[in-house]
């Protein structure tokens, strides 16, 4: 007999009505059968995501072991030399774009909502339109091998490869569209962790109580934030100067390929960290839980995992160190980069003494540690090798960069995430995998690895380049190859055990797990159920379930926060980002097609696109769009309850408008994203100034006049104001004011967004003459394109308003249409200012 | 009113790698910007116009970054209007970063006083 729990200082009272449960299990029963489509739930869609994303692993390795067969002896002819390209494309692009970011995302919608006692992620349908759109665009990616169609310029794509004059098929729009879109689902899934993160934390999970893992994926989604942009914005400009001919990489009319390296890599080196930070935090919670003690250092790896976030910002151009770029500027990237080794090397400090101070216990999840310990320094001090400039100069392009990118990659990632896929294998539904076949897993695959990839060290520095497709028999590169290729065999059958381990456990062959298999101390390890816990904890410390052991007992009777589910739907508490207070209710959208359906007509309108078929995309696109607006339609309630009592005496509402809002908050974040882009796009605008200043006007004679910047801006600042004033509208409930204060705005819109292009053309502009006339009407496209979405959005605010569903007390729909149209003004204002002042002041 | 007190606090504890991050945009533009435009020839206070645009730039960063190392460690730091609990978490994090952004600022800027601006 377990003795009762002590009520008196428990949130709720025990014992629980037995219609609380009972409720609570009915709004979140999961449908079944094709209904699997229609659910949100993130336990579902993150196990959904985190398969496909593995699926996506084997395909890109199945197509490395082909390249790496056809590379085992010299002159050799299983692919040829178009398809190798293809195939080394596919490869790179689909472990990069289609494995790496998605499966930590996934992990991350599996893992966190558990982590935070959350009930489920803050926006649960956009992260299951996430999955859907990644799903059908990913798949059509590697479709394209199968057509031939793939695209063949390297996952970085550089041009002038893959403009128009060198790649005139449609193999490079695959990528471009592809990956283009992709991406919107990269950032999608960030927003929605960074909302979570810091406001669906349980009560008492204070800014100095959020477990390690969480922090790094907040860096992570924040650097998807600011670091997706420039890929964005690249393959948006390559893609409209192989449609159109606007020429921006274009040296002959101004335009420059080294603009695409440098948005390119502004992304392209972060995303490194944006895979490793996650796997560092994985590592974080599965060190201590493994060694039985709290993490040394705790403070100090969070400020390294921010730090290496904000760091990785500075090298890109370590990238570039051959292209020619003024050794000054060089040596800046070179010290960032041998500066940003130091957070890496307080992280492995940490957890190496961790593991040598704790008791360890010897789990299959131990030995991938310690395999990606071994790899991962390995791979770091190549990096460090290569940040050395001359050293770069000898190895750049060589084996040697490939042996050390995959060190740092698998090693740093595959390896991190194998070990927490047999960690957290039992919050799945209980069972284990088995130990035995993780063993024989873990060592071909530590094994393998290393007789495949260490022998490229030597044979880049015996001078073997990268992306060739095969090689003469006599430069002594044989042996090493060969050696390569069986490695490599070896490596795929240590990956291929897993797989059938994960099969045996679907196949009902797991052993059933004990509660909390590894003793660990964060809250993940409370049995889970559709509705994550019974109850939300309230959190004291960093490991509450070794602080508190009866934690787990008392949450599961019902002891804690928000034990059943008063509105009878499902909701989670909403605290406050840094003393984690409950603030209010948040009612979480349930099953529905609409997002499914936006997922796949989005995918199926950026394929169309690929294979050029203009006018037949308009389709899905406006299939797209409807599926959004139904979907978008039904939320927003507004006040439809009382104000409920979640325990601990405090009663919260079920509504909250303003800046406190959770979607007020994820609209934020999009404006960041939507601000770096247009970020990128000044940067652009300044480069190719600084490049090719001869193609910008020389005096004020072919510029249009001030009056025109005068007028322009003019137009934006009265839209805003005109927003301004429906905003008190609103406020005041006099709907017809806001109606057509949002009508006369829309229109002023127009006319700014419109005169800009207008006033070019009659200046006499071509945008297909020069990089300066690009520039300037992709700026102005850039406008229009914003007033085509606040035409959508502010529709759907006018069709609310007629529908009665939006009032003073039920705005938020409203407010976050207007932080967006107010934003946009202000970048109208800051575009004009640029392409009208800067050929002014310019020497 | 917690939300003013998260973009204040949340801000501060960033203060020291915003910094940072400016000052790397700051050199980096000015540099491209000297040499794109060949003005490397030129000379203020006689000296190479890099090296004292640089040098300045890194100074004033270190200023910078130097206070916020200050404020975080005689209390003036960012989380004034939270309860204990987070706020010895803040102050920590907030004089780790700067510590390691004044390092980092320096290490960048350093070598400006050796490798020719632009070659
Ligand atoms: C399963 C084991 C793997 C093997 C045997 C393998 C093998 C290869 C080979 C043979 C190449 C072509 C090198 C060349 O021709 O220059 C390559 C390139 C590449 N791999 Fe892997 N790889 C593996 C896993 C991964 C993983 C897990 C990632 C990332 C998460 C990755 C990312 C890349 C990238 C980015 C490239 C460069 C592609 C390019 O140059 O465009 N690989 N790999
Ligand atoms: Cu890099």
């Amino acid at each position: 007999m377990t003795p009762p729990l002590d009520d008196a200082a428990l949130p709720n009272r025990l014992p629980r009505p037995k219609e609380e449960l009972e409720a609570l299990k009915r709004a979140w029963k999961p449908t079944s059968g094709l209904g699997l489509l229609k659910e949100v739930n993130n336990n579902i869609i993150g196990v959904m995501y985190i398969g496909t994303a593995l699926l996506f692993f084997v395909i890109s390795g199945t197509l490395a072991l082909v390249m790496r067969a056809q590379l085992a002896v010299p002159e050799n002819d299983v692919l040829g030399h178009s398809l190798y390209n293809q195939f080394f494309t596919v490869h790179g692009t689909g472990m990069m774009f289609l494995f790496a970011v998605p499966i930590v995302e996934a992990i991350g919608v599996f893992l966190l909502p558990s982590m935070l006692a959350a009930r489920d992620l803050p926006f649960p349908r956009l992260s299951a339109f996430a999955f859907w759109a990644y799903l059908f665009g990913g798949l059509a990616f590697f479709c394209s091998l199968i057509f031939e169609v793939a695209p063949d310029g390297g996952w970085f794509m550089y041009p002038p490869l893959t403009s128009m004059k060198f790649s005139p098929g449609i193999n490079a729009d695959f990528w471009l569209l592809g990956i283009g879109f992709i991406e919107i689902s990269a950032i999608a899934g960030a927003i929605e962790i960074i909302v979570g993160i810091l406001r669906t934390r349980p009560p008492g999970m204070t800014l100095d109580k959020i477990p390690v893992y969480c922090w790094s994926m907040l860096v992570m989604a924040g650097m998807i934030v600011f670091a997706f942009p420039a890929v964005i914005i690249a393959t948006a400009l390559l893609e409209i100067e192989r449609a159109f001919d606007w020429p921006f990489f274009i040296a002959e009319r101004g335009g420059d390929p080294l603009l695409w390296q440098h948005l390119f890599w502004f992304f392209g080196h972060p995303e490194v960290y944006i895979i490793f930070l996650p796997a560092a935090g994985l590592v974080s919670m599965m060190v201590p839980a493994l060694a039985q003690r709290p993490l040394i250092g705790h403070d100090w790896v969070v400020v390294a995992l921010v730090g290496t976030g904000f760091f990785s910002f500075g090298l890109w151009v370590h990238h570039m160190f051959a292209t020619g770029i003024p050794p000054l500027s060089l040596s800046f990237f070179s010290a960032a980069s041998m500066a940003v080794s130091v957070p890496a090397g307080i992280q492995v400090f940490a957890w190496i003494a961790t593991l040598g101070k704790g008791r360890l216990q010897w789990t299959v999840a131990t030995w991938f540690l310690l395999g990606f310990l071994f790899i991962f320094v390995a791979g770091g001090l190549t990096g460090v090798m290569v940040a050395v400039i001359p050293f770069d100069w000898q190895a750049h392009d060589s084996y040697f960069v490939v042996a050390h990118l995959h060190y740092v990659l698998i090693g740093g990632m595959v390896f991190p995430v194998f070990a927490g896929l047999y960690h957290w294998w039992p919050t799945l539904k209980g069972t284990m995998l088995s130990e035995r076949l993780g063993r024989w897993a873990f060592w071909m695959m530590f094994i393998g690895f290393n007789v495949a990839f260490f022998p490229m060290h030597v044979s880049g520095l015996m001078g073997m380049p990268r992306r060739v497709y095969t090689y003469p028999g006599d430069l002594g590169w044989n042996a090493l190859n060969m050696v390569s290729t069986v490695g490599a065999f070896v490596m795929a059958f240590g990956v291929l055990l897993v797989l059938i381990d994960m099969a045996r456990d679907a196949f009902g062959r797991g052993r059933p797990a004990p509660e909390n298999p590894w003793k660990a101390g964060t809250l993940e390890w409370i049995p889970n159920d559709d509705y994550a816990t019974r109850s939300i904890p309230h959190v004291r410390s960093l490991y509450p379930l070794w602080d508190n052991p009866n934690l787990s007992r008392e949450v599961q009777e019902g002891a804690h926060y928000l034990p059943g589910a008063p509105t009878r739907r499902r909701e989670t508490i909403v605290t406050s980002p840094i003393e984690a207070r409950p603030q209010y209710l948040m009612p979480m959208p349930g099953p529905h097609w609409s997002h499914f359906l936006a997922g796949l007509f989005t995918a199926a309108h950026f394929i169309c696109l690929a294979v050029q078929l203009y006018w037949v995309s308009l389709v899905p696109g406006v299939l797209a769009i409807a599926s959004v607006f139904w979907w978008v339609w039904s939320l927003d309630r507004g006040a439809d309850h009382p104000p409920q009592d979640v325990g601990g005496g405090w009663r919260v509402p079920v509504y909250l408008q303003g800046s406190e809002n959770h979607s007020w908050w994820g609209t934020a974040v999009l404006l960041l994203v939507d601000g770096t882009a247009f970020a990128c796009l000044c940067f652009t605008y300044v480069f190719l100034w600084t490049v090719s200043p001869d193609v910008w006007p020389a005096g004020t004679d072919a510029l249009p006049g001030l009056g025109w910047l005068f007028g322009e801006a003019a137009l934006w600042v009265v839209a805003a104001g005109a927003m301004l004033l429906a905003s008190r509208a609103v406020a005041g409930n006099r709907s017809w004011a806001m109606r057509g204060a949002l009508l006369v705005g829309l229109l002023l819109m127009l006319a700014a967004a419109v005169a800009e292009p207008y006033n070019r053309i009659g200046s006499g502009l071509v945008a297909s003459e020069s990089a300066y006339g690009a520039i300037v009407y992709m700026l102005a496209s850039w406008q229009v394109f914003h007033v085509v979405i606040l035409v959508l959005m502010t529709g759907l605010a006018l069709a609310r308003s007629f529908a009665g569903r939006l009032h003073a007390r039920r705005r938020v729909t409203f407010d976050n249409v207007m932080l967006v149209w107010l934003y946009t003004c202000g970048q109208g204002v800051v575009s004009l200012l640029l392409v009208h002042l800067f050929p002014r002041l310019a020497v | 009113m917690e939300k003013t007190a998260f973009t204040a606090t949340f801000t501060g504890m960033m203060s020291a790698f915003l910094i940072w991050a400016a000052h790397f945009a700051a050199v980096y533009g000015i540099n491209g910007l000297i040499c794109a435009r060949e003005w490397d020839g030129v000379e203020l206070y006689g000296h190479p116009v890099a090296v004292v645009l640089i040098l300045g730039a890194t100074a004033i960063a270190l200023l910078l970054a130097a206070g916020v190392l200050a404020a975080a460690l005689w209390g003036a730091a960012p989380g004034r209007r939270t309860s204990e609990d987070p706020r010895r978490f803040i102050r920590l994090f907030t004089a780790l970063a700067a510590a390691g952004s004044l390092v980092a600022i320096l290490w960048n800027g350093l070598p400006a006083l050796q490798v020719p601006a632009c070659g």
